[in-house]
């Protein structure tokens, strides 16, 4: 602010000195313009004194060389006053020197005509001729000084206005440079006010937004630039507040989809490895299990047979493995992806199953299992995960809860403002030790054997596939809390009866087979090799059945229980084999291995479809991996086409039945 | 359509007493207004002014010139002093680029600085006054310095007397008169001619006295030839005296006694005397012509200064028709002539100025029979 004033005031003084200056220099021309006329006219009066000098001398002297003399001092007398002709004079001034000159003419022609007097003799006429040429004298002298006395006037009316000049400037600089100070004072105080303090609030707010204080403001108020500055810089913290909010979540989301994506890869892994295990056990497992169910139904059906020791060498078959088949089918859960279809469930029926199921074994531990509220809602889950879900749950607790011998495990659900319902799971046991572990795949704190720490990595997985979310804490009062959040969904208006969509029910499970007791049809002794006319038995004619698959003991065994069905069993071991049967014989139903060597199940379809369509809808695979290629395609459409591995002998009955219609 | 080409009006600066009035009797002759007024003003005596009329009357015959406003101004004063008044009127005339005056040397040197204040051009008829060559860029005149008259003058009185002489000079002392008095005794002293008498007289208010004193003075020097450097209306007064007393004495003046009252001469005084003038005003038909016409017109003699008078308007008037509309393109026209443009051809000859605006041409001996 000072070096704007100080350049004002600066400049103010430099115009004031070159109009001084201007001023000056126009009086000192004039000046020494006066000075010089002053010499001029030193010079007439000096000539013209000459010639009244040299004209008085005319009576002595009447030669020519006073006459000569005195024309000579006229002539420079008369170029002197010429001089003044070319100077800048006022119309007045200009006059005057007429005056003058015509004064110095007429001067000259008495000088002229007393000297021709006195020459002739006429003195007396010479000597007034003299008398008058003096007054002319005086006469020229008088207009001399009058018109130096009119240049003197302009002097002096210069000079005034000189002063006048330098009066005004002195006076008017002096205004001027208060005029400059004060002006640069409330400049100052004014820019001080309406730009430096803002500025300054504006920087400290800036710095202060940019070491991440991004609350800091700047203080509005201002109805000009920097208000409008103000309210620009206010909005944009605002916006980098949002922003860095928006980011903080987006990073914590990241962070989360980061880890879910980890443990899905973890789960990936280990379900692929899962699944090459589990397929390597579904075969041979099929044919324990499905050979101690036949060994198991041919001791029930003699007395003579069923003795306490045979029950006592078949039963531990038979339970494990069906155990080894539920290990089995939660290895291949976890592998397989979510690709069933989702549809309305009621959790509570879902729940009640459980409960049903395990109250008693609670009961048994001392512990209890317990539904405080469940409000009737469907929600968008696949029936059987649901119930696996609850169960894994359940079952889960009750190893916490067991040793203990005492603990209960409370279910209750609410229905939340989002439309969501909001299942908890607690008990009042021990609680996690690492709660935000609890979902990765084989963890576990349970004794070796107890537990595989799939569990809760299979309801993690569930729920995600239901499009829910699932978070375990620590109960503040001690204790293991799981809270499950579900999609709310109309209920279906008819429910499908297909067991892939109705939701599971005990009943369901315990639903005997309507052959249930039959006895099982074996195969011919050339059971294993295609036959066209050794499979035919009974009186009956029954259905003729292909059956597809590369493993003899699998072969055997569907043969076996395809005889309860009176079928005719037409045995191919491999997709080649079997496009030469159905070349052969006219068959009722298709059932194919998928995985074989060379050809799969699925080739065997797709050629089924070219060149006996007919037959595609009584076509049944069976397999322990459904994630084969090209399988998921062809099921998704009609569920019913699958018969999973391992599989027990009224599933496979029930099925086939089915299909043959 | 055709609109009117020019707006012409004459004035007259009428004489009231013995100091010039300004007292104006309104000629106006309007053929039109232009657009642009520009102004040309003829201040001189009544005979220059004559000539000033016929030229303009003579130029807008040929074509009107747009614009175009004209102002006459009466001197009637052989004193420089008046002519100050007058050139402080004319320059406060709208429109006025130049002017054609005054009516002497004298007076046409005062003036000189108004006009050269002022941007507007002067073009003097008929002053030889050496002092002019000085007056400024905007001073012009049609006729030669005394620097070259004086000489002139003497190579006369060396043709009269070639074995030398006693002269006798006789001078108004004024610039005119100081002027080429100076330059004849300049001249005379070199050719070794004594001179004898050398006799001054005022502009005006010489009486009888003075022609008596003056009388006495002349035949007490006893003089071969008298060189009258003066007007002649004083040369009148004395003519009576000289052609009586002394016949043989002739009589040479300068271009001053080329006037009017010279031609006219009632009474046989003026036979013999012989002037220098610019022209020589029977030496080309067209001269003639105009001196007929002049004479037919306004019932008086017409001589070289009247020529001058009528080519200085006709060439301005020549020079604002070819587009110099102002002062300064006026100037730069008149300078132009004989180099960027061919001379101005007068009826007294090629018109060209020299760098001090001196006209370009000599002097003729004339004898007056």
């Amino acid at each position: 602010m000072g070096a704007i004033g100080a350049l004002l005031l600066l400049a103010g003084i430099t115009g004031l000195l070159t109009i001084s200056a201007l001023a000056r220099s126009r009086l000192a021309q004039a000046t020494e313009s006066f000075v010089e006329e002053q010499r001029i006219a030193d010079r007439i009066t000096r000539g013209v004194m000459r010639q009244l000098a040299l004209a008085s001398s005319f009576p002595a002297i009447s030669d020519q060389t006073a006459r000569e003399a005195f024309l000579q001092s006229g002539e420079e007398v008369h170029a002197e006053v010429r001089r003044y002709l070319f100077r800048d004079l006022s119309p007045d001034e200009r006059l005057q020197l007429e005056e003058m000159r015509e004064a110095h003419q007429h001067f000259e022609v008495l000088a002229a005509q007393s000297a021709e007097l006195y020459a002739r003799g006429a003195v007396a006429d010479a000597n007034a001729s003299l008398v008058a040429m003096t007054n002319l004298a005086s006469v020229f002298v008088d207009a001399l000084d009058r018109f130096l006395a009119l240049r003197q006037d302009d002097l002096t009316v210069l000079q005034r206005n000189q002063e006048r000049i330098f009066r005004g400037l002195f006076l008017g600089g002096g205004a001027m440079a208060m005029c400059v100070l004060l002006a640069s004072s409330l400049f100052a105080w004014e820019l001080n006010k309406r730009v430096a303090r803002p500025l300054a609030a504006l920087s400290s707010v800036t710095e202060r937004v940019a070491a991440g204080e991004l609350d800091a403001r700047v203080p509005s108020g201002h109805d000009d630039e920097f208000g409008a500055l103000a309210d620009s810089f206010n909005h944009m913290a605002e916006t980098l507040q949002e922003r860095e909010r928006d980011l903080t979540e987006a990073l914590a989301h990241v962070q989360a989809t980061q880890a879910e994506l980890v443990q899905s890869e973890k789960l990936g892994a280990i379900g692929r490895m899962s699944a090459g295990f589990a397929h390597e056990l579904n075969n041979p497992l099929t044919s324990v299990l499905g050979y101690a169910e036949l060994l198991d139904e041919r001791l029930a059906a003699s007395e003579r047979l069923d003795t306490p020791e045979a029950r006592e060498l078949v039963d531990p078959i038979l339970r494990e493995a069906s155990r080894a088949r539920a290990l089995v089918r939660s290895f291949l859960q976890v592998a397989r992806r979510p690709e069933s279809a989702l549809v309305p469930v009621s959790v509570r029926e879902a729940v009640d199953v459980v409960v049903s199921l395990r109250a008693y074994a609670f009961q048994q531990e001392g512990a209890e299992l317990r539904v405080e509220s469940m409000p009737d809602c469907h929600v968008l889950a696949e029936p059987q995960m649901l119930q696996s879900t609850f169960l894994n749950l359940a079952n889960n607790a009750l190893d916490v809860l067991a040793p203990r011998g005492h603990g209960t495990l409370v279910i209750r659900g609410s229905v939340t403002s989002d439309d969501e319902l909001e299942v908890v799971v607690e008990d009042d046991g021990p609680g996690f030790r690492e709660p935000d572990r609890v979902f990765e795949p084989f963890y576990t704190t349970k004794p070796v054997g107890l537990g595989t720490g799939l569990g809760l990595a299979l309801v993690h997985q569930s729920m995600e596939s239901f499009g829910g979310r699932i978070r375990a804490e620590n109960r503040s009062d001690g204790g293991a809390r799981l809270v499950l959040h579900f999609r709310v969904v109309k209920p279906p208006e008819v429910v499908p009866g297909t067991p892939e969509t109705a939701p599971s029910s005990p009943s369901r499970e315990c639903v005997p087979s309507p052959e249930g007791g039959n006895t099982a049809t074996a195969t011919g002794p050339d059971a294993g090799s295609p036959s066209s006319d050794g499979a035919r038995s009974g009186p009956a004619r029954g259905p003729v059945v292909l059956v597809v698959e590369d493993e003899e003991p699998l072969r055997s065994l569907q043969a076996r229980i395809l005889k309860r069905l009176h079928a005719r069993t037409l045995i191919a071991k491999s997709v080649a084999e079997a496009r030469a049967l159905l070349g052969e014989h006219t068959v009722d139903l298709v059932i194919s291995d998928v995985k074989m060597p060379g050809e799969s199940g699925v080739d065997l379809y797709r050629w089924i479809e070219r060149e006996h369509p007919d037959l595609t809808s009584r076509f049944l695979f069976v397999t322990g991996d459904a994630s084969a290629p090209g399988l998921g395609e062809i099921v998704s459409t009609t569920p019913d086409m699958l018969l999973r591995k391992p599989f027990g002998l009224e599933d496979y009955l029930a099925r086939v039945r089915t299909v043959l219609g | 359509m055709s609109a009117p080409l020019s707006c012409s009006r004459i004035g007259i600066f009428l004489r009231s007493g013995p100091v010039v009035g300004l007292a104006v009797a309104g000629v106006t002759l309007l053929a039109g207004c232009g657009p642009e007024p520009v102004t040309v003003a003829v201040t001189a005596g009544e005979a220059f002014l004559d000539a000033g009329r016929l030229a303009i009357e003579d130029e807008l015959a040929e074509a009107a010139i747009p614009g175009l406003d004209t102002i006459m101004v009466l001197e009637g004063s052989n004193r420089s002093a008046p002519a100050l008044t007058i050139a402080e009127r004319l320059v406060g005339e709208e429109g006025l680029v130049a002017v054609v005056g005054h009516a002497n040397s004298a007076a046409s040197l005062v003036a000189s600085q108004i006009y050269n204040g002022h941007g507007v051009v002067q073009l003097a008829p008929t002053s030889t006054a050496p002092t002019y060559s000085e007056a400024g860029p905007f001073s012009f005149r049609m006729v030669p310095s005394d620097e070259h008259q004086g000489p002139y003058l003497v190579e006369a009185v060396r043709d009269a007397f070639p074995d030398g002489a006693r002269v006798a000079v006789i001078y108004v002392n004024d610039d005119y008169g100081r002027g080429l008095r100076s330059a004849v005794l300049t001249t005379l002293d070199a050719a070794r001619y004594p001179v004898v008498l050398q006799l001054p007289h005022a502009e005006e208010a010489v009486g009888p006295e003075d022609v008596r004193q003056g009388m006495a003075a002349f035949e007490n020097a006893a003089p071969d030839v008298l060189l009258w450097l003066a007007r002649p209306q004083i040369l009148e007064l004395f003519l009576p005296h000289l052609r009586d007393r002394h016949p043989e004495v002739p009589i040479i003046g300068g271009d001053a006694v080329s006037r009017a009252i010279v031609f006219e001469d009632p009474e046989g005084l003026w036979p013999g005397v012989m002037f220098t003038d610019f022209v020589d005003p029977r030496s080309t038909p067209e001269m003639q012509a105009f001196l007929e016409r002049f004479q037919m017109r306004f019932g008086t003699e017409a001589s070289g200064p009247e020529i001058m008078t009528y080519d200085a308007v006709r060439l301005l008037l020549q020079g604002i028709r070819e587009g110099a509309r102002t002062g300064d393109a006026l100037r730069q026209y008149l300078a132009s002539l004989g180099r960027e443009r061919p001379p101005f051809e007068g009826l007294s000859g090629p018109v060209t100025f020299d760098e001090r605006g001196d006209v370009e041409r000599s002097f003729v001996l004339r004898v007056l029979d």
